[in-house]
């Protein structure tokens, strides 16, 4: 038998849905009392309930941070250490320890960028790992694209392992309007490369990519119309074109202009509704993350697929550069409504430079 | 240092041809002879079996495409693939419709033309393209595209003598074709920089008064180079042979590695940040992943030496590399 870690971070990715950037330290009692669930349950599920493997037996934590999902299968385990009540990062490392002692040949793990830090500390490049993502912040090429592509991963992981970069952003920064993704180590995966995220390569650190950038922008700001409410989505080059129109926006919230002024800032889902029954016709501009494509799903689950219901595929409008889109096979949403992804999938213009355009499937 | 990042020809050309070099260098005070630079035409014309008044002949491809944006890219659409070697594309941006590129994603590269074409364009392409290797258009598609009177056709044969497949002959029926060629590659002459496009009639009319703008030394060499084209096709299937023996090699030991016509292989590399690794090894190759895919790279073919020596240090690398 093969014996495998499995290490859950209950809270990881509860931010998201509630317009918070990140659980770590004081922000999960926030996240909690905004009324934000527990999304990790889900994943870890869907998970488990794909893997048919039978030569293994797991090591997993107690209660939420793992036992508590496991036991509803059939799977041989054996629980390790202890957790508190409310469970913190020091748990994740001292589990993570306990398990490598007892000889586990792969851990797996369900968290954001947060917990594949933790989780490097202690594994290093020595024993390879599996991460799961459910953190609001997923920017480490260290994850998987979906469940199944985990399961896949775990029902076929063998002696070929690759190594990935964890990235990790200071979620103080972040809420700061700073973003500043750097390369904090590096964790070894089971190679199935094609199922893994890419690297989410920080798109500012190139001179190039800032003149296309404000290329993007002046096109976009060249191409604005009047009474036309644009939502604004996350990221480098929104805030571009916010600051090209003179506004002052929010790096990684949803805000949103009418006729050059700012009516909506750091938007939640409600306060969108709230503007688009307000000012009717509607376009959304976003960004893809770079690395895995996402323009709908992570990183901006305030725009909601009720929202994408009503905007409605032809009034999107995508904005990238082209060091960020380039390493794309696609782009990808997962809102969690099967209908709407695929009425926003299909084949797309990304705007890529002033008067430049690539043609991007999307995939969901 | 081995180069195997620019897809040159590792065999000097002849030594006929550098004498013609030579002989042209005599002349430096004077301006081209015109004389000179019709029967190049003539030669070239011949080569491809069109007719010399067809024939464009530039310093170097990215000059002519130039050119060709220049004149034609007003009210149109220009497209073309991401990745691509065009960087003359870029001068379109303020006169073009739009420019729209194809990404190519691995590993079919499949192109749908028949849903590219809604707005007059200018479609420019490499056949076979750089950096996968292989066409990515089939004739039917090429002849589809020409019948649309909105659509102009550019492809560039810069690897023509390795895939030995060409749209020439479909120039003298289709006015909005142009082909381009070039010396660079199979003859061994890429540091004269010498180019011709074969046109047909709808961009012979804009571009019959185009001044050429290559020297004496130049034209004598390419006039000598495909005079004596034997010597250079005769490189040519060494590279070719050599390029299938790598491929295989490269394969033994973990590379994926795609289907080539052309003088270089495009791979998708077990070994992350590979360009760097072999630089410090004093190889240089191209590394794809600045506005493309991570751990694909282009190697160019170069001498058997020089080539088992990337073999050599591809192994090595991978033994020095943990799991």
């Amino acid at each position: 038998m093969i014996k495998i870690g499995l290490i859950v971070n209950p809270v990881a990715g509860m931010g998201g849905s509630v317009g918070l950037k990140g659980t770590d330290g004081e922000m999960y009692q926030k996240a909690v009392s905004l009324g934000a669930k527990q999304i990790t349950s889900i994943k870890i599920k869907e998970v488990l309930s794909l893997v048919n493997r039978e030569d293994i037996e797991f090591l997993v934590a107690k209660g939420k941070m793992g036992e508590s999902y496991l036991k509803e299968f059939s799977f041989s385990y054996e629980v390790v250490g202890t957790i508190n009540n409310e469970t913190k990062a020091s748990d994740t490392k001292t589990i993570a320890k306990e398990m490598l002692s007892k000889g586990i040949k792969l851990l797996i793990f369900v968290g954001g960028d947060g917990t594949a830090r933790d989780v490097t500390d202690v594994l290093g490049t020595d024993t390879p790992v599996i991460a799961i993502p459910s953190g609001v912040k997923m920017f480490s090429s260290v994850f998987t694209l979906s469940a199944h592509a985990a399961a896949e991963m775990i029902n076929t992981f063998k002696d070929r392992f690759i190594e990935k970069e964890v990235l990790d952003i200071d979620e103080d920064a972040f809420r700061n309007n700073i973003l500043a993704a750097k390369l904090y180590g590096y964790a070894m995966v089971p190679d199935i490369s094609h199922l893994l995220q890419g690297k989410k390569d920080p798109s500012n650190v190139k001179n190039s990519a800032i003149n296309k950038k404000n290329e993007v922008a002046e096109y976009i700001v060249g191409n604005i119309e009047d009474d036309i409410l644009y939502i604004l989505g996350p990221g480098t080059t929104l805030k571009s074109i916010a600051n090209k129109i003179g506004v002052e926006k929010t790096l990684l919230g949803i805000d949103a202009i009418y006729n050059n002024k700012l009516v909506g800032t750091d938007s939640n889902e409600k306060k969108l509704l709230d503007l688009i029954n307000k000012y009717k016709n509607v376009k959304i501009i976003i960004t893809p993350i770079g690395g895995n494509g996402f323009i709908f799903g992570r990183g901006s689950k305030q725009i909601s697929s009720k929202i994408l219901d009503l905007v409605k595929k032809e009034n999107i409008i995508i904005v990238s550069t082209l060091d960020k889109v380039g390493n794309l096979e696609c782009l990808r949403v997962d809102t969690g409504d099967y209908k709407i992804d695929k009425a926003l999938s299909g084949t797309v213009n990304v705007i890529i430079g002033y008067n430049e355009e690539i043609i991007m499937e999307v995939k969901f | 240092m081995i180069d195997l990042s620019s897809n040159e020809n590792p065999y000097e050309p002849s030594n006929n041809t550098i004498n013609a070099a030579n002989k042209g260098l005599k002349n430096l005070n004077r301006y081209i002879n015109k004389e000179n630079l019709n029967k190049l035409k003539k030669v070239l014309g011949n080569y491809n079996n069109v007719s010399a008044e067809r024939i464009i002949i530039g310093s170097g491809t990215e000059i002519l495409f130039k050119e060709i944006i220049y004149n034609f890219s007003k009210n149109r659409n220009i497209i073309t693939f991401n990745p691509s070697f065009i960087n003359s594309i870029n001068i379109a941006k303020y006169n073009a419709k739009k420019i729209i590129k194809i990404q190519l994603t691995p590993p079919e590269f499949k192109v749908n033309w028949e849903s590219l074409i809604k707005e007059p364009s200018l479609i420019i392409i490499d056949s076979p393209n750089n950096p996968t290797g292989k066409s990515l258009i089939a004739r039917n598609d090429v002849i589809n595209l020409l019948k649309n009177k909105d659509c102009l056709l550019l492809i560039d044969e810069a690897y023509y003598e390795f895939s030995k497949t060409t749209f020439v002959d479909l120039i003298d029926e289709y006015p909005n074709l142009a082909v381009s060629r070039t010396l660079d590659k199979a003859y061994s002459l890429a540091g004269l920089r010498i180019s011709y496009l074969i046109v047909g009639d709808v961009f012979l009319n804009r571009l019959q008064q185009y001044t050429s703008s290559i020297n004496n030394s130049t034209c004598l060499a390419s006039i000598q180079a495909i005079n004596e084209k034997e010597y250079a096709l005769n490189n040519v299937e060494i590279i070719i042979n050599e390029r299938n023996r790598i491929s295989n090699e490269l394969k033994k030991i973990g590379f994926e590695v795609y289907d080539s016509s052309t003088n270089f292989l495009l791979v998708k590399s077990p070994i992350s940040q590979l360009a760097l690794k072999l630089k410090k090894r004093n190889i240089l190759i191209s590394d794809l992943s600045t506005n493309w895919f991570y751990d694909y790279y282009r190697i160019s073919i170069a001498t058997p030496k020089e080539n088992d020596i990337l073999i050599t240090e591809l192994k090595n690398i991978l033994n020095n590399t943990k799991f």
